[in-house]
């Protein structure tokens, strides 16, 4: 059985050289290519093909999500599996937007790296585990919450205030622009908020847009 | 002359007698008493001249001089003298008594209103008529009497003169003989009081009406600010000389010939005027409008316009007045501080990248490294050794995870990567989970778009200063959070269920930390030439709303 192949890419040599101790003591696998650089590691992997390539994203020259890019447009056989510091989710969603297999933790390598490799080499995703959970709950907070299925009808004043709220006017000039006192402003907005079971200006928001009526702003 | 004493006016008609067409030497004919006829007429001829003196505003001096003489002629011997109420020490002054003795009239310069001090003051007191036909024996005169018995005064009849404001004086005539004032002076009298009453009156109100006047000329003519005057049409109708003199012209008649179109001359940026007029047209008032001007040399000034608008009876408007001052020292002051904030703002972010990207880059990659040699060592290993790397590698890892927290808290690099919404959602993310309050985000009109790193900075700096405050004061159960990017602004609203408060009084009061969040957030949307309003309402919620052009 041939072993995995493996390329390298990150601006730190230390951390390459731990890499590849790790990587290298694991009978199946192989480093073949090391880069210091997003545009380095793109003509390496032209030139070697590796089975997996472990891109940093954050490097000089092409970063890692431009490298990511590049790599998937030329050589899309190539799983690339992303390192980084980076533990926020905007960073994963967008490399995962980008083609690539998966995305660990410079933090947890040590533990899951060496899983993670196997798993995006057998064609599947990998996630490092304490993000994957966090995603997890995210998506199951935003699609419990919002929405009274069986909302009351709104008056029309009632209607008025709501997108002027959604508009991200203030009470004071919801008020003066329909002629009516700010507790009365404040009463329309805590009427409609009970009919519609809205706990929070944001659920408006998303009511509004829903209806396409933040378009005339 | 009368058996009594009076003088009377007789008009006689006679024919001689003739015997046998000779002169007889005798004649027939009739007396007629014409005293009354000839009085009532010298006192409308006394009269019209009065009003003709009121009408054409002979000072009040003159008319009483006049009116106390003529009617004295037309008296039964009297003597007229005329007093005036000085409300400030309650005294009766002199006024007028041209015939009285020489020797009594300092006696008389000022008569204390009191019983006792005569019939002027008692005709003060009582409001009505005071008649007393003998000084004497009158108690009413015993304080003064001997003074007025000694310069032959025997008599006084005083009359007080009254208008609707109250006192204003008395008339009187005084008489040599111990006697009683015969109808037609009684008559005088009233008359007089009644005249005198008018004049006094009408001369005190153009006196306050001239003072009054005399007031505004002066406030107009030598206030500070620019008082002004102009038409709807945008030409200035009326300019105190401060205005001109703001404006650079030598006279507010300069400034109002030459300046004939406000929106094209006046305003730096025309399309202000349609602002200004929209906002008189709606509001019927502009207060606190900032503009900049031109001089007449063409140099511009920042000014700030207090206007109103003033109507005709259908609602047109007729005229616009208000007044301005310059307030371009203050406007460029504020515009250096807003620089320099925001230098110190810029300067202070870029430090805290900087280090960030310094602990990312290298202690970060660091750690990293020593994590990975660790896992090598861990797997190498036998024996004890096995839980010292352990132990080792446990320590890095919370080493590693706090080099972490410190970069991401002087400032998130994924702001600088990939932008507001990115670096929102993982702040609001590990904010919520510390301070166990749910929030919901909501970010609009941000999916693949990047606003200048101005804007971004400052509005990812207020939310964090919101959320501080919400987790510091709000004891809110909830928190929403939108952001809302539009053609060339974003509007950022962030808001709580919590206990509120009340905003006016909190940027007053002591809670000395919660202000300087407050004002803090205020400064930093100032920086980037946004605004910053709040809006809080006791037991229901805080909302902060953020506009920042971009």
């Amino acid at each position: 059985m041939s072993k995995l192949k493996i390329l390298l890419a990150d601006d730190h040599a230390v951390v390459r050289d731990g890499l590849r101790v790790l990587i290298n003591a694991e009978p199946d696998m192989e480093v073949i290519g090391e880069a210091k650089d997003g545009r380095m590691a793109i003509q390496k992997i032209i030139e070697l093909r590796p089975d997996v390539a472990i891109i940093d994203i954050s490097m000089p020259e092409l970063n890692g999500i431009q490298a990511t890019e590049r790599i998937k447009r030329e050589c899309p056989e190539v799983k690339v599996l992303a390192l980084t510091v980076h533990q926020e989710k905007g960073y994963l969603d967008q490399l995962l937007r980008i083609g690539a297999s998966g995305y660990i933790l410079k933090l947890a390598a040590a533990d899951e790296l060496i899983q993670a490799i196997r798993s995006v080499a057998e064609g599947k995703t990998y996630v490092d585990r304490e993000m994957a959970s966090r995603i997890t709950t995210d998506y199951l907070r935003k699609h419990s919450a919002s929405g009274a299925p069986n909302a009351k009808e709104l008056t029309d004043r009632e209607e008025q205030v709501l997108r002027l709220v959604a508009h991200g006017h203030s009470n004071k000039e919801i008020a003066n622009q329909l002629n009516i006192s700010v507790k009365t402003v404040e009463t329309h907005k805590a009427n409609f908020m009970e009919k519609l079971e809205f706990k929070s200006r944001t659920e408006v928001v998303r009511y509004a847009v829903q209806r396409g009526w933040l378009r005339d702003a | 002359m009368a058996r009594t004493g009076d003088y009377r006016w007789i008009l006689e008609t006679g024919l001689p007698q003739f015997v046998r067409g000779k002169p007889a030497g005798s004649y027939v004919g009739s007396a007629i008493d014409v005293t009354d006829r000839r009085r009532a007429k010298e006192l409308d001829v006394t009269q019209i001249k009065f009003w003709e003196m009121v009408a054409t505003q002979k000072p009040i001096t003159e008319i009483c001089d006049f009116l106390t003489k003529a009617i004295e002629a037309l008296s039964d011997k009297a003597l007229a003298c005329l007093m005036l109420f000085e409300q400030d020490d309650q005294h009766l002054k002199l006024a007028k008594a041209p015939n009285l003795a020489k020797s009594f009239i300092p006696e008389i310069a000022r008569i204390e209103i009191r019983r006792g001090n005569g019939s002027c003051a008692m005709a003060a007191i009582r409001r009505r008529p005071v008649v007393v036909t003998s000084i004497a024996d009158n108690p009413l005169w015993n304080n003064v009497k001997d003074t007025a018995l000694a310069n032959g005064l025997n008599a006084c009849a005083s009359v007080p003169i009254l208008s609707k404001g109250g006192l204003l004086g008395t008339f009187a005539f005084y008489y040599t003989d111990v006697r009683k004032p015969g109808s037609y002076d009684m008559r005088l009298l009233r008359l007089s009081s009644q005249l005198l009453a008018v004049a006094i009156d009408h001369d005190n109100h153009q006196t306050a009406l001239q003072n009054a006047e005399q007031k505004y000329r002066s406030i107009f003519e030598n206030a500070v600010e620019g008082i002004f005057q102009t038409t709807p049409d945008g030409r200035f109708t009326v300019a105190n000389p401060a205005m001109a003199r703001i404006l650079g012209f030598s006279s507010p008649e300069e400034l109002i010939t030459n300046r004939i179109d406000i929106k094209g001359q006046h305003y730096v940026q025309p399309e202000r005027r349609a602002q200004f007029q929209t906002l008189i047209d709606t509001h019927g008032k502009v207060e606190g409008f900032e503009i900049e001007v031109y001089r007449k040399d063409a140099s511009t000034i920042w000014t700030s316009e207090n206007v109103r608008v003033v109507r005709d009876e259908n609602g047109k408007p007729l005229y616009y007045e208000g007044t301005f001052e310059d307030i371009t020292e203050r406007k460029v002051a504020q515009e250096a501080r807003r620089e320099l904030l925001l230098r110190i703002v810029t300067a202070q972010e870029d430090e805290q990248r900087r280090l960030s990207r310094e602990l990312h880059d290298q202690m970060a990659q660091h750690l990293t490294a020593v994590t990975l040699g660790l896992k090598s060592l861990e797997i190498q290993t036998s024996g004890d050794s096995v839980e010292l790397v352990k132990r080792l590698q446990k320590y890095t890892n919370k080493m590693a995870r706090e080099v972490r927290t410190i970069a991401t808290q002087l400032r998130p690099l994924v702001l600088e990567d990939l932008g507001l919404d990115a670096a929102l959602s993982d702040y609001v993310e590990e904010w919520s989970k510390q301070s166990d309050i749910p929030v919901d985000l909501h970010c609009n009109g941000l999916l693949r778009r990047r606003l200048p790193v101005d804007a971004e900075t400052a509005v990812y700096r207020i939310v964090q200063e919101a959320l501080t405050n919400i987790s510091k004061h709000a004891e809110a159960e909830r928190a929403s959070i939108i952001v809302d990017t539009r053609s060339n602004y974003v509007r950022a609203i962030i808001e709580d269920d919590g206990c509120g408060f009340d905003f006016a009084q909190k940027m007053r009061g002591p809670a000395r930390d919660r202000r300087l969040g407050l004002i803090n957030m205020q400064e930093r949307a100032a920086v980037v030439g946004g605004t910053l309003n709040i809006e809080s309402t006791p037991g229901v919620g805080t909302a902060v709303m953020l506009k920042v052009p971009i």
